[in-house]
């Protein structure tokens, strides 16, 4: 058999040479927890990692990491975890990467793909930390498995070492499932955020976080998901949690949100943040916006974050008291 | 001795393609209704530009109408 360049396939024969799923973009990867080795090469399904902290070492910009669904995926109790040593931390390097979840369940595709923080304790950081712009996640489960780092969370967004400040620069986040422990947007801007869900527990837990660091940002998008309490007597202080910077027009829409306490917050703006929350539903009976810290549910420290009032409807259906 | 050139990616110059390889392989990353929209997105790129812009997001597929 001749010897020819990546690309070429001689008849009837395999790939010479290189990766069998190169493209003109991208690497593929591919993990299989149960039947994956880090030994192998990864590009191929049959030569799957087993590991995610293996393969962000090998992946690189604009590559694709698919991981394969664990176990048994019928229900919401059947996940099957997969247990990574520690934090898995994406470099800046890696622009663009996507790490998507495969499943055989179409409907709700990030069901078997379950990531969560090393079993034994005391370790520090989140299940994914991502410092690279242009992140994609899809279809992936993150746990802070009984609240082991509750103080962390479960996948941090973070931009601050560097520089330009552009780690975690428009990440994109799809058909993911929260657990226990929050999303931290710690920097970057222009990010979208859709069809997610939220678990938080544990009265220190918020479901989505946002700080500017030390540089301004914003142009966050929140949409259609929903934030829920993992347990109706553990409830989270705050749902959404803006802590007082200069975050310039984020968007909340078509959020729906479970139960908080009495002393608790749906959504909370500190000063100088800006955006439009609009199209949700609250399950509190009564509950106002404004700038009462102690008094609104919906809080903005200086109004700088405007609500469409017209679509803020609570569990009864009717508008919030305006 | 035959030589056929088939691009430089067997599982899938475009999501699309690798979606339908990985239905064949593990599963699916996205319900049909994505899959439908991402070919209308891809072919609509490739109209303007000549080929797809690459590697689509869902969170992009699902603005498409």
């Amino acid at each position: 058999m001749s010897v020819t360049p990546d690309g070429l396939y001689q008849f009837g024969g395999e790939p010479v040479g290189g990766a069998r799923y190169s493209s003109p973009w991208a690497t593929h990867y591919f993990i299989d927890n149960t039947n994956g080795s880090d030994a192998r090469t990864g590009k191929s399904p049959d030569r799957a990692f087993k590991t995610l902290t293996y393969a962000v070492t090998q992946a690189g910009t604009d590559d694709v990491i698919y991981v394969r669904g664990q176990g048994a995926e019928t229900d919401a109790s059947d996940y099957s975890y997969i247990t990574e040593a520690d934090q898995v931390t994406v470099p800046y390097a890696s622009v663009n990467l996507s790490i998507i979840g495969v499943t055989s369940h179409r409907r709700n595709p990030y069901m078997g793909v379950w990531f969560q923080h090393g079993a034994t304790g005391g370790q520090t950081g989140y299940v994914l930390l991502n410092y690279a712009p242009g992140l994609t996640l899809e279809n992936l489960g993150f746990s802070a498995k009984d609240n082991i780092r509750a103080s962390y969370g479960a996948v941090s967004m973070y931009g601050g070492p560097y520089a330009t400040y552009a780690g975690s620069v428009g990440f994109s986040i799809h058909n993911c499932f929260f657990r226990d422990g929050q999303l931290n947007v710690w920097g970057g801007y222009d990010s979208c955020t859709s069809g997610c869900t939220f678990k938080a527990s544990g009265s220190a837990n918020t479901g989505w976080w946002s700080t500017s660091n030390t540089y301004p940002t914003g142009g966050h998008q929140v949409i259609n998901s929903h934030f829920g309490e993992m347990f109706a007597d553990n409830q989270p202080l705050r749902y959404i949690y803006a802590v007082a910077g200069a975050q310039k027009d984020m968007l909340f829409q078509n959020l729906t949100f479970g139960l908080i306490p009495a002393d608790g917050h749906y959504m909370w703006f500190g000063g100088a943040n800006t955006g439009l929350v609009c199209d949700c539903r609250f399950q509190n009976a009564s509950m106002t916006y404004g700038t009462d810290d102690a008094a609104d549910e919906l809080y903005s420290a200086d109004g700088g974050v405007q609500y469409n009032l017209d679509s803020l409807k609570d569990t009864t259906g009717v508008l919030i008291d305006t | 001795m035959e030589i056929i050139i088939r691009g430089s990616n067997s599982f899938g110059k475009t999501r699309s393609e690798q979606e339908e390889n990985m239905r064949k392989e593990w599963g699916s990353t996205m319900p049909d209704e994505h899959l439908d929209k991402l070919k209308h997105l891809e072919r609509k790129q490739k109209e303007a530009r000549g080929r797809p812009d690459g590697f689509a997001r869902q969170v992009d597929i699902g603005k498409v109408e």
